[in-house]
């Protein structure tokens, strides 16, 4: 089965264009399965180049977690004919902005550079898809830079920490369980073989999708993509069916012991699939219960009762399902079992009531509004295009779900919360400070 | 085809300076009411007054109340945020530009009546010393405010934002109201608007909804010069637990008037603010310290502070500190290759030419050089200044202005071993532990 949970319509080598907010989407496939998509935009004169691998660490084994984050690294070194840094230089010698990203269930690394430079993207970028230069020492230094980045955001970070044992927790027996980031005696044990085998088998014109917005004609960036992208082979990409997380048919709970001056709540529910029309809704509960100071756990929690000094949350925008995840930082002298019994009080009332016909209208106005707002910039639009194309294969379903948002009533928001924040479909870390030296 | 959307400037309001930034790309408008003082003004042992007000004119205007305040900005489907600088605060405000008049509406409310009910004084000074307790997770946040205590000794530049227990504590109604009534008069203001909205149709919604701001004189705030801190010395915030140490390595840089300023920048980026600079080759890549490394220079009305941030594992800890001393050094001593200096122009350049595809970004051209009380024109000719730099004159601003022998140094990490290796390294006894939760 195709990685692509949605094929569009146009056939192999052929093209179609599309209204994409005002502006016009130009979609071609290469014959060597590339999707190019290119969005003019001659605003201002900059160009923003991004390359989509439908690779992340979903796609990893156990033993090799954070291999798909590791090669991100990996893919600012040497190629066969261009030196270590060069690309970087490149980029930067003319102001471009560089830099690249991994989550679950794809990678991209983008530049956002001066229209004069953008074909340089198309050079360097094809260039290291192919003749990247593996060596042992790159790789041992590198390593080391990892292992930092994870000491930074996770091992001496209380948050960072909890969550990746809530999802470790909440969603074991799935790919999902690990971290992105890799397990740090994963990261120790990352070689050279396991390295080249990664590169060969993702790096591949069918596993990407490149967009190119900004300052530029479709045509003459067909023509520089062909000639630069066309003749690389395509590779065998393993069959990827959706994945299901073993049923959970009871509140799971652990804690973990850190010094920090207060208790802290990690809190996940099984969330639905990106694709489901039920990922919207509950995007619009979770805005309801926390997407402003004045929403329904910030309010209580924080202001009112005084009892945390933050409560937040989001649905993860996984292929397969993440969670709605749960931040709660608790205040000073504040029990953890009061605070999680009124969390658990107020989410039952939501559940009986649903939500005023006003917090729905509250809601449909901010995520409207967060929807305008990442589509501001020109990198902005191309990271919508790439996110949308590698995770539901079709970059104008970001419309679909600005129409979701729109079209949810208070009855459907109502069940679709009654349906996921179940608490038998619950789990919780509970962060315990310990004292410090 | 480029177009660059226009933009407009006038006065207003007996004083109040607007900037406007016109653009229909998308159904949205950004606000900008910048007031030029800020947290400078908060006198000694009220440290955190300026902020506390900020907090307290979020709790929204005289009968209204912190609830009502959010379930009007969320039907509005408007941000709103109220940020406290050294020298400025600012209410910034986003929203669908069909709900910019009773989003302006309720701004002015806001500023120009606010509540400050003792019932809501009494909550956010509550929320203040629950944050200051957790900022003790905050390793980054301690290293920084140690290094301003190290640099700027018995110097408003030295005194945190946030304040501290003691100081939170003292801050009363009338503290708020005296600030209030200094800070917000209109000719402290700069408002910024960019986005979707004719300069003619802001200046009606200004005029009609904020004409009644006061009109007396904007404060004046007098910042002593900076003394020279002599020597090496150094902080270690004690985390033992902590598998890695936030390193910071500061001295006294530059401010907005310096002739050297240009030169200085320009040297800074050559020497660690890229990806590609010394810096951050052989501390990162070369010796794989850090995920995290680079120079900074922060600009003031006076002297601000170049500083180098890393993160290497408890370990590597001081030998990352010691190659970055090298690297400060050699710099200073030998200035920066000519081909550093010709990569750092193409870099500020093309990253000036960026700055272009969204309004907001283009008016914070303006806005932040008219909110710091200097010409909105300050950036015009950024450009040709930078590339008018020679290398004599880069390596002769770095030599004036950056001192290596004067370092402060913060770590946050494990004293125990850290306090007697930095002894050594550095050859001073001026090396200091002190406990996370120390305010």
């Amino acid at each position: 089965m195709a990685r692509r949970d949605h094929v569009p319509k146009f056939a192999t080598g052929k093209t179609d264009s599309v209204p994409f907010g005002g502006l016009t989407l130009h979609r071609f496939r290469l014959d060597n399965g590339l999707e190019l998509r290119v969005l003019p935009d001659s605003r201002a004169p900059i160009v923003s180049y991004q390359s989509w691998f439908r690779v992340g660490s979903a796609d990893e084994e156990p033993g090799r977690t954070g291999q798909a984050h590791f090669f991100e690294h990996l893919m600012f070194g040497a190629t066969d004919t261009r030196e270590e840094g060069e690309l970087d230089r490149t980029f930067e010698a003319v102001g471009a902005e560089i830099n690249a990203a991994t989550w679950t269930d794809w990678t991209y690394y983008y530049e956002t550079c001066p229209k004069r430079a953008w074909t340089r993207c198309v050079e360097l970028e094809s260039d290291r898809m192919v003749h990247l230069k593996l060596e042992r020492e790159r790789l041992l230094a590198e390593r080391d830079v990892v292992l930092s980045e994870r000491r930074s955001r996770v091992d001496d970070d209380v948050e960072g920490l909890a969550v990746e044992k809530l999802y470790a927790l909440a969603l074991k027996g799935h790919a999902y369980a690990w971290p992105t980031l890799g397990w740090a005696r994963d990261i120790r044990r990352f070689d050279l073989r396991a390295s080249q085998a990664f590169y060969r088998r993702w790096y591949a014109p069918n596993n990407l999708t490149l967009v190119v917005a900004g300052d530029v004609s479709p045509a003459d960036v067909l023509r520089r993509v062909q000639k630069a992208y066309g003749s690389i082979p395509a590779s065998k990409l393993p069959r990827r069916a959706a994945r299901r997380t073993p049923a959970q048919r009871k509140q799971r709970r652990t804690t973990l012991s850190f010094v920090t001056p207060t208790p802290k709540f990690a809190i996940g529910y099984r969330a639905p699939a990106f694709g489901s029309p039920d990922w919207a809704l509950l995007s619009v509960v979770c805005d309801i219960l926390f997407g402003s100071r004045g929403a329904r756990f910030p309010r209580s929690l924080v202001h009112e009762r005084e009892l945390c000094v933050s409560a937040r949350a989001h649905v993860t925008p996984f292929r397969d399902g993440g969670l709605f995840d749960v931040w709660l930082s608790l205040r000073e002298d504040v029990e953890p079992a009061n605070v999680l019994e009124l969390f658990d009080r107020e989410l039952t009332r939501f559940l009986d009531e649903g939500p005023t016909p006003a917090e729905l209208t509250r809601a449909q106005n901010s995520l409207e509004f967060s929807f305008l707002t990442s589509m501001e910039t020109i990198a902005g639009k191309a990271e919508q295009i790439g996110f949308y194309e590698s995770v539901l294969g079709d970059a104008t379903r970001v419309f679909d779900r600005l129409e979701a948002y729109q079209s949810a009533s208070v009855e459907s928001v109502r069940d679709v919360a009654r349906r996921y924040l179940d608490s038998t479909q619950r789990s919780v870390v509970e962060v315990v400070p310990k004292v410090g030296a | 085809m480029t177009h660059l959307a226009s933009h407009h400037a006038f006065g207003l309001l007996g004083g109040a300076r607007v900037l406007v930034e016109e653009s229909r790309d998308l159904p949205l408008v950004d606000l900008a009411f910048g007031f030029r003082s800020g947290s400078l003004l908060d006198p000694v042992g009220m440290e955190g007054l300026a902020r506390l007000m900020a907090r307290l004119l979020r709790s929204g205007p005289r009968g209204s109340s912190p609830a009502k305040i959010e379930d009007e900005l969320a039907d509005l489907g408007a941000r709103m945020s109220i940020q406290v600088g050294q020298s400025s605060l600012t209410l910034h405000a986003s929203v669908l530009s069909r709900n910019l008049e009773p989003l302006i509406a309720m701004v002015a409310s806001i500023l120009l009546e606010p509540g400050f009910r003792p019932k809501d004084l009494a909550r956010e000074r509550r929320a203040t010393l629950a944050r200051i307790t957790q900022l003790v997770d905050e390793d980054r946040a301690l290293a920084g405010r140690h290094l301003y205590r190290m640099l700027y000794p018995d110097h408003p530049y030295g005194r945190g934002m946030l304040g501290t227990r003691r100081s939170v504590r003292s801050i009363q109604r009338e503290h708020l109201r005296e600030l209030w009534r200094r800070t917000f008069t209109s000719r402290n203001l700069v408002v910024g608007v960019a986005g979707d909205v004719s300069a003619e149709d802001i200046s009606r919604m200004l005029h009609a909804h904020l004409g009644e701001l006061p009109r007396q004189a904007r404060p004046t705030v007098k910042i002593p010069g900076i003394p020279r801190v002599r020597g090496r010395r150094a902080r270690v915030v004690h985390k033992p637990e902590r598998s890695q140490s936030q390193l910071l390595v500061g001295t006294l840089g530059t401010h907005y008037r310096d002739p050297q300023l240009y030169p200085l920048m320009l040297a800074n980026t050559a020497f660690g603010e890229t990806f590609s600079s010394p810096l951050v080759d052989r501390i990162r890549k070369q010796e794989g310290f850090s995920y995290g490394v680079g120079s900074r220079l922060s600009l003031g009305q006076k002297r601000g502070l170049f500083s180098i941030s890393s993160f290497p594992s408890s370990e590597d800890a001081i030998d990352c500190l010691r190659i970055e001393l090298e690297l400060l050094d050699a710099w200073v001593e030998r200035g920066c290759p000519a081909a550093g200096l010709r990569f750092a122009k193409g870099y500020l350049v093309g990253a000036r030419g960026m700055e272009l595809d969204t309004a907001e970004k283009r008016l914070d051209q303006r806005f932040g050089p008219a909110l710091a009380g200097l010409p909105e024109s300050y950036w015009d000719d950024y450009i040709p200044r930078l590339r008018a730099v020679t290398k004599s004159e880069a390596d002769a601003a770095v030599r004036a202005r950056i001192r290596p022998e004067d370092v402060a140094i913060s770590i946050v990490g494990d004293a125990d071993k850290l306090v007697p290796a930095l002894k050594q390294l550095l050859g001073t006894d001026d090396v200091t532990r002190h406990a996370p939760d120390e305010a």
